[in-house]
């Protein structure tokens, strides 16, 4: 009898001590699940034939029929293609770039220098696409872009950019980079900022030159980090930067080919076709594909380094 | 423990979110019903009453409530200042007339596509819409977002009267969903030019631009007078720009890829061919290929961003190509452009379903009181003030007369950069006595007639609309192949001989040949109908 008061005791003694974290929780629980669980509902729509007035459940069912036209024609392997390979480079190349310009930045001494820096590398993040897209064709124009002009003045015959498409892989690579790559290595950098000064200064009295202490100190250090980046980006690999591909190359037919991904290629059918159905197919597929994938990179660090894996 | 704890706590945030879902929808529903509920009651109540009203052949029997009355109105991005003003005027008369009061809904032409669906499912009002544009009809009508009004209109002699013969394009499934925006639906496409500069460099008009040779003996004087422009600009790929095939094919509704098949004006049967494998297509790409090597067009018009109109606006070009009607004119165009334009028309007049309904106004299918819509619909049809209103705000603000004249100017210190009203595209209207703009003549009101039903040719197809349910699939994939390379071919960028069996390739292997099937079939049904 008296153990049992006392545990209720010790237990209303925690129930106490949570329930500040309770209620500070709550709003952002309540967010998300208002904004991410309840919506899930609407998948639904993926199936159905849907009708405005009928509205979600008094639309007819359809089926498979809108997912259809995803895999009509050759269309499905080429955007499939593309944002997969896309997205692989833009992984590899911005992680890698992304903790460079981590370590650039971590050396510089000055403060003032250093927040000069940072600022200035943050700064195309902060630009909208279709700014950016008028930044590039100021470049690449045929008739007014700098890269032509240029060209002329040297003698040169211009290059068609919007209407040739070998040099769009480069092109858009290119400016994901530039845009992307300040972003990506803040938190690198917030990493790096923790990183114990102790470890530098026993390299140092070790003897390790600066190279090695990159080697041996920092990138084994920042390894989780990159891990969660990863998997974090590995999660969305079957979205594509919509603006990216969409804006810069001016939405050029003949480019198709090497720029058309899932995103732009369903917007352009939903354009014409406005049908709600078929745009949550695609949104679905996705999702599905992506949800696949990031369990199994996350199944594949499990297996290689379990306590880097986050799940 | 702690698990546990952590374990309770998400089940506990899980119920209450769960429950707030519940409750929103709850909420939702009943309101919703409440809606509808109340959308029928008062259509009942409202009936008889309205029915009365109606014999007595006066608006002013209607001693019942006001009923408020969203109206869409599509613009370019930018709402008229004085957009308001112009309301309370409208609300002056209709109030006391109708009973209704209305409220001018602005939405830029890019979204109207969108926004009607979306105003419906999520509750939100919106009586007259625009079903023309970028959308048409049948389309809406099909996903449910439009309300049958055959009824309305057949009972209603100034709308019945107003549409006549036209009103057969606004059917679907055998409804009428739609009146046509434009009584004088004829139209014909044309090549404006700026009139200054044909004056300056002396340049030698033709008085119709059909062959190949008429147009390159055109360009080729432009290209020799030294004139700082180029012929013309083929647009930014966006298909209803840069076509210059006029209307010498039906489009049988799909007015801006032609992805349904088309059928030849000159051909005496009912055979739907595919356009982009016929020869008038490879004959078209071409002539324009001819004009892009021997720089008549603006080389890059396809990526500049500029849309045709900016292009003219810009002096960058001589002159472009558009449509030609009562309701597309130089009068629009001159007041976008800031030119003084001339009019060389390069086809015939003709009357097809997607001319009629290109300006055409409906009813959503969430309206709760669709007699006091079609009322306001008969005024704009009948009352010649109110259109004017309607069209161009308010005299001796927006505009100026004269005496014994229809064309109207800006009052002083005003000009169409400073108008506080006007720049929407289209109010439905009876169009055929309304002012017109300067510079616009009289003669042109009095030509205008001939852009009428009965004067004008109209199609043999006018009223046939293609249900597309059975290829929609088929219809996504062909319009992303057209997406692909028509812009280029039409801009002359790409060789035609060499990309058009390319492209006729990819259209047949996307399914275009079980699109024309399908049309076919239906359309011979409908045929089989009409004897």
């Amino acid at each position: 009898m008296q153990a049992k008061s006392a545990g209720r005791k010790k237990r209303n003694l925690q129930y106490r001590k949570w329930v500040p974290i309770i209620l500070m929780g709550l709003p952002g629980l309540i967010y998300l699940i208002i904004n991410n669980y309840v919506p899930l509902y609407g998948l639904i729509i993926a199936f159905k034939n849907y009708n405005y007035s009928l509205g979600i459940t008094g639309s007819e069912w359809c089926g498979f029929k809108n997912f259809e036209y995803l895999f009509k024609n050759d269309a499905a392997w080429i955007i499939t293609r593309n944002t997969l390979a896309y997205n692989i480079a833009f992984i590899i190349l911005k992680i890698i770039l992304g903790i460079a310009v981590a370590i650039f930045l971590n050396e510089v001494r000055s403060k003032r220098s250093k927040k000069f820096y940072q600022t200035v590398i943050l700064l195309p993040y902060l630009m909208s696409m279709v700014v950016v897209s008028y930044l590039a064709y100021a470049f690449l124009g045929d008739r007014t872009g700098l890269i032509n002009s240029l060209l002329n003045a040297l003698g040169k015959p211009s290059i068609t950019f919007y209407m040739s498409k070998q040099y769009w892989p480069f092109i858009l690579t290119f400016v994901y980079l530039w845009r992307q790559v300040g972003y990506g290595s803040i938190l690198f950098l917030a990493t790096l900022v923790g990183i114990d000064d102790t470890y530098y200064e026993a390299a140092e009295l070790d003897g390790a030159s600066k190279w090695k202490q990159i080697h041996y100190v920092t990138l084994p250090l920042l390894k989780p980090t990159t891990i969660m980046v990863a998997t974090m980006s590995v999660g969305n690999i079957f979205r594509s930067d919509f603006g990216l591909f969409y804006q810069i190359p001016r939405n050029q037919g003949l480019l198709y080919n090497v720029t058309d991904t899932i995103d732009t290629y369903v917007f352009r059918a939903l354009l014409q076709d406005g049908n709600i159905g078929l745009s949550s197919a695609a949104a679905f597929y996705q999702s599905i594909v992506c949800f696949v994938t990031i369990i199994i990179f996350n199944y594949v660090i499990r297996k290689s380094s379990s306590e880097d894996a986050l799940f | 423990m702690k698990k546990k704890w952590i374990a309770v706590l998400l089940a506990l945030g899980m119920t209450t979110g769960l429950l707030a879902g519940c409750g929103d929808s709850a909420t939702d529903k009943t309101d919703a019903g409440n809606q509808t509920e109340d959308g029928d009651s008062a259509g009942n109540t409202e009936t008889p009453k309205d029915d009365a009203a109606g014999s007595g052949d006066n608006g002013n029997a209607d001693s019942g409530e006001v009923y408020h009355m969203v109206m869409e109105i599509v613009n370019f991005g930018f709402d008229d200042p004085d957009i308001k003003m112009v309301q309370d005027k409208v609300n002056e008369r209709t109030i006391p007339e109708i009973g209704v009061e209305v409220e001018f809904l602005t939405v830029p032409i890019g979204e109207m596509g969108t926004k009607l669906g979306l105003m419906i499912s999520g509750g939100e009002q919106m009586d007259l819409v625009c079903t023309g544009l970028t959308t048409y009809p049948a389309k809406l009508a099909a996903e449910g977002s439009l309300m049958p009004i055959t009824e309305y209109v057949e009972n209603s002699e100034i709308l019945s009267k107003a549409t006549e013969g036209v009103i057969e394009a606004c059917k679907y499934k055998g409804e009428i969903y739609a009146v046509p925006g434009v009584t004088a639906a004829g139209i014909e496409t044309a090549f404006y030019y700026d009139k200054e500069l044909a004056e300056q460099y002396n340049i030698k008009l033709p008085d119709k631009l059909e062959t190949a040779e008429d147009w390159d003996a055109l360009f080729s004087q432009i290209k020799d007078s030294g004139m700082d422009a180029y012929g013309i600009s083929l647009g930014d790929g966006c298909k209803a720009e840069a076509t210059s095939t006029g209307y010498a094919f039906d489009c049988l509704g799909d007015k801006s890829f032609f992805s349904y098949g088309v059928i030849m004006n000159d051909d005496t049967t009912d055979t739907i061919v595919n356009l982009y494998s016929s020869d008038l297509y490879m004959e078209k790409c071409k002539m324009h290929r001819d004009w892009y090597e021997k720089g008549y067009c603006v080389p890059d018009s396809i990526s500049n961003g500029y849309t045709t109109t900016d292009s003219l606006k810009q002096g960058m070009v001589f002159g472009i190509l558009n449509n030609h009607g009562s309701g597309m004119n130089e009068g629009n165009l001159n007041r976008t452009t800031g030119k003084t334009l001339g009019v060389i028309p390069t086809s015939d007049i003709i009357i097809q379903s997607a001319n009629v309904t290109a300006m055409s106004y409906g009813i959503s299918a969430t309206c709760e009181n669709p007699e006091k819509a079609i009322k306001f619909l008969e005024l704009l049809y009948s009352d010649t003030d109110f259109i004017n209103l309607m069209n161009f705000g308010i005299e001796g603000v927006h505009y100026t007369t004269t005496e014994g004249s229809n064309v109207i100017g800006y009052p002083e210190g005003v000009d169409p950069s400073t108008c506080g009203y006007g720049n929407f595209l289209g109010i439905p209207c009876d169009n055929m006595n309304i002012y017109v703009r300067e510079p616009l003549t009289d003669e042109f009101t009095e030509t205008v007639s001939k852009f009428a039903f009965g004067n004008a040719k109209a199609s043999k197809y006018l009223g046939y609309t293609f249900d597309t349910t059975n290829v929609s699939t088929e219809i996504s994939a062909v319009t992303a192949i057209i997406n692909k390379y028509a812009p280029a071919l039409e801009c002359g960028i790409v060789d035609p001989e060499e990309m058009i069996p390319q492209f006729t390739a990819e259209l047949e292997a996307a399914g275009m040949d079980k699109i024309i099937e399908e049309n076919q079939k239906q359309l011979n049904d409908w045929l089989a109908t009409q004897n």
